[in-house]
């Protein structure tokens, strides 16, 4: 039997992240984008924009499509996330281990499911006080190992949201839609707006009411595009909840109590925002019984249960 | 956790001022024959550019809140401080730029570079974040 594991911190220095290179490559795409509807104006709206014949009306049309710009990359970060859903996870280890259940967390938020639903996580997650023949799945390559207050080494299990891939799939849809119409509702926004305030006219205030304008005009199209990916994402959510309403793992999940003896397999992976090891996701997860007692539990009454099932080679996961 | 949110805030913040405020001037030139009647001052961009920042800010923290189980009143803070010092130092230079692509480009590393530089300064080697955001 190895040494018991040290809690929280394991090593010095920062979690290897990978590169945070969203910002800066959206900069560039968008700002190129921008730089052509600045000089071009955008085909489908241009002949409004003639037609109407404003003055600054390229100017309210860049400031609509920023905005319908900035929540595209937003929900294009968030769809685009290796999280099985569009992209696949990362490649880990298929492992299996066993021990008990110490809590499980659901990890739906009625506000983002509502309010966000492209960028929905995963339904929920369990820690698992393992035996301590796999602590080594706690500890190798991790940058930091979750104990519960007895100072036993705990495994977190990640369980898959299939309806939030639904919501990831509507919003990309949605978001395309909400962008377009984004664009055109805002135009008409800030020209309605510029007429109102007379912003032709030059006086001390004329620079604050072009900002002025502007601003709603990237906000209405910005919010034109939000709604586009939420209502996409409410689509999209739904039609996987009636497609795959009995997902075993899931369902098994759901059951699950502190006290649990389980058997859970998995992809083995080390989180790259806090550093450690989990499974991302569990794939199965097996109760032979309950120990009984209330949380927390040891890793000495994990090792006191019966034998798992756990083969000796793992066949991988198709 | 790590400088990332701030990077985000940062670029976020700063994309918005570059373009806004580089439109402005472009509506500015077309409405009254390429000569404002009241040119801007410094001060006057700086604000206008805060207003823009804080604006676009308090809506990304408040999203980012939503999303994430980061605590609310540190990232509010946050949030302001970089919406402040993007708004007032990016607002005056993108007013100048006249293509809006290039202002957002150049106003979006600007401000990623300046959430970056908040973060350091207020946070140190963010350990007290990091270890709020563990469980």
């Amino acid at each position: 039997m190895s040494t018991a594991p040290q809690c929280n911190a394991q090593q010095p220095g920062n979690i290897p992240t990978p590169f945070d290179w969203w910002p800066f490559v959206a900069a560039p795409i968008v700002g190129g984008a921008l730089a052509y509807v600045a000089t071009n104006g955008i085909p489908i709206i241009n002949g409004i924009v003639g037609a109407v014949g404003s003055a600054w009306g390229f100017a309210t049309l860049t400031a609509g499509a920023a905005g319908a710009a900035g929540i595209a990359t937003l929900v294009l970060y968030f769809v685009l996330k290796a999280d099985g859903c569009i992209r696949s996870v990362p490649k880990g280890e298929p492992i299996c281990i066993s021990g008990i259940v110490n809590d499980t967390t659901d990890e739906n938020s009625t506000a983002a499911d509502i309010l966000a639903p492209f960028a929905m996580g995963p339904a929920g997650v369990f820690d698992v006080v393992v035996k301590s023949m796999y602590w080594h799945y706690v500890t190798q390559n991790s940058y930091w190992v979750y104990c519960n207050s007895t100072g036993s080494a705990m495994l977190p299990c990640v369980i898959k949201s299939k309806t939030g891939c639904g919501g990831h799939i509507g919003s990309l849809v949605g978001v395309v839609a909400g962008a377009i119409g984004g664009v055109i509702l805002s135009y008409i926004a800030a020209a309605a707006l510029g007429g109102a305030l007379g912003c032709a006219v030059s006086g001390p205030f004329y620079l604050l009411c072009l900002l002025l304008v502007l601003l709603v005009a990237a906000i209405v199209a910005a919010a034109v595009a939000y709604a586009g990916a939420c209502i996409g994402g409410w689509v999209g959510e739904g039609i996987e909840a009636a497609t795959n309403a009995n997902n075993p793992v899931n369902a098994a999940w759901q059951g699950l109590n502190p006290g649990d003896i389980v058997t859970v397999q998995g992809n083995w992976v080390t989180d790259d925002s806090v550093g450690n090891d989990e499974l991302f996701y569990t794939t199965s997860i097996g109760q032979t019984g309950n120990v009984g007692t209330p949380a927390p539990y040891t890793t000495a009454q994990a090792d006191a249960t019966a034998p798992d099932d756990c083969p000796v080679v793992i066949p991988p996961i198709q | 956790m790590n400088t990332s949110i701030c990077l985000r805030l940062g670029s976020v913040a700063g994309g918005f001022v570059g373009v806004i405020l580089s439109l402005v001037h472009l509506s500015t030139a077309a409405s009254c024959c390429g000569t404002p009647v009241f040119p801007p001052t410094f001060a006057r961009l700086a604000l206008d550019g805060m207003i823009v920042a804080l604006i676009v800010v308090f809506l990304a923290a408040a999203f980012t809140c939503l999303v994430t189980h980061l605590p609310f009143k540190p990232v509010f803070v946050l949030a302001i401080y970089i919406g402040i010092l993007t708004g007032v130092l990016l607002g005056p230079p993108a007013y100048h730029i006249h293509n809006p692509g290039l202002a957002f480009v150049v106003c979006a590393f600007l401000g990623a570079f300046l959430g970056w530089l908040i973060c350091r300064l207020l946070c140190g080697g963010l350990s007290a974040l990091k270890a709020g955001v563990a469980r």
